[in-house]
């Protein structure tokens, strides 16, 4: 029997070639995938389904609701805030205004406010961007409840 | 004089550290690759809400729904994208969303064994609309969810906030 000596033992030299090469093609592939994507938030809105006969929905009648209309001016931008009857102004410094009024008018003590119930109607041609700025002012103030009209549904004023 | 006329022997580079590195970029890039293309449509420049929530993990598939500057529906899929602002497609619409929620209805059924059919639909419409759409679209897309039975809508915006003018 023969037996190999320690002394007869050679390094064994790996090649690294192949694998050098597959990672960069890795690196270079994630590389030019690589997208930083925005940090995304929600705003969480429940409106019920509609069914035959869903028209005449159960209101609760110890919500206070508080119509709001977002009325577009040329181009889609926000021409006029209407806060019940009371007119706001337009753009960033209505909404500014209608988050101060909705938190005066019925933010209770530590700025909570209860059965109140927000609905939004905007114009068709408003910028979507206006809507949610709207939104994001009605929920500065404290109220979380809010309901987007659609007047197709719902055609009670206008 | 002298000269040293021994061979020149193989120099070995320590590839080690470059290798190292490289894996660390690779591990880097497999964590933050985006899967969601499809359904996160990057074209549609999202409106900013500070006031915006975290997003938070659906019980159940969410149905994106990505709208873009012109109104129309991204869908991501051989039905192509539905013009919101066009009467003439919105029974192209109601069929989309009639197969989604089949579809989500079939996850229901795998998910829970059975489904109570008074339940309501628990899937969440995940509305991607981009910020100078124009909402009469977007309004349009949410009574069609309306109407093909889903009532839980998540309404994205990005959180960060808007420099100032």
């Amino acid at each position: 029997m023969k037996f190999v000596s320690p002394a007869g033992v050679k390094k064994v030299q790996t090649d690294m070639t192949p694998m050098i090469d597959v990672v960069f093609q890795l690196m270079v592939f994630f590389l030019f995938t690589f997208k930083i994507a925005p940090v995304e938030g929600e705003i969480g809105v429940n409106m019920p389904a509609i069914t035959a006969g869903s028209s005449a929905q159960k209101q609760d009648v110890t919500i206070e609701r508080v119509p709001i209309k977002l009325l577009a001016g040329n181009s889609g931008g926000l021409d006029q805030v209407m806060l019940g009857e009371r007119f706001l102004g337009g753009g960033e410094q209505a909404l500014r205004s209608l988050s101060q009024v909705l938190k005066d008018t019925y933010a209770g003590p530590g700025g909570v406010v209860n059965d109140v119930e927000v609905e939004v109607d905007a114009d068709r041609q408003l910028r979507y961007h206006w809507v949610i700025r709207a939104t994001n002012a009605i929920m500065y103030a404290g109220i979380d409840a809010i309901n987007f009209r659609d007047p197709k549904i719902d055609p009670r004023h206008k | 004089m002298k000269f040293d006329h021994a061979k020149p022997s193989v120099i070995d580079l320590d590839m080690t550290p470059m290798i190292d590195m490289t894996f660390q970029l690779i591990a880097f890039f497999m964590f933050t690759i985006n899967f969601n293309n499809d359904i996160v449509n990057k074209d549609v420049q999202l409106p900013v809400a500070e006031i915006a929530r975290p997003v938070e993990r659906a019980m159940l598939r969410p149905l994106f729904l990505n709208v873009d500057r012109e109104g129309r529906l991204l869908t991501g899929t051989d039905v192509g994208n539905i013009d919101l602002r066009d009467a003439t497609q919105e029974r192209k619409l109601i069929e989309y969303l009639s197969a989604e929620k089949e579809h989500i209805l079939d996850e229901m059924y795998a998910k829970f064994a059975k489904l109570d059919e008074s339940e309501e639909l628990k899937a969440t419409v995940v509305i991607r609309a981009h910020e100078d759409a124009e909402y009469g679209p977007v309004q349009d897309l949410i009574r069609t969810c309306r109407v093909a039975g889903f009532s839980r809508y998540s309404l994205r915006a990005q959180l960060k906030q808007r420099p100032t003018q």
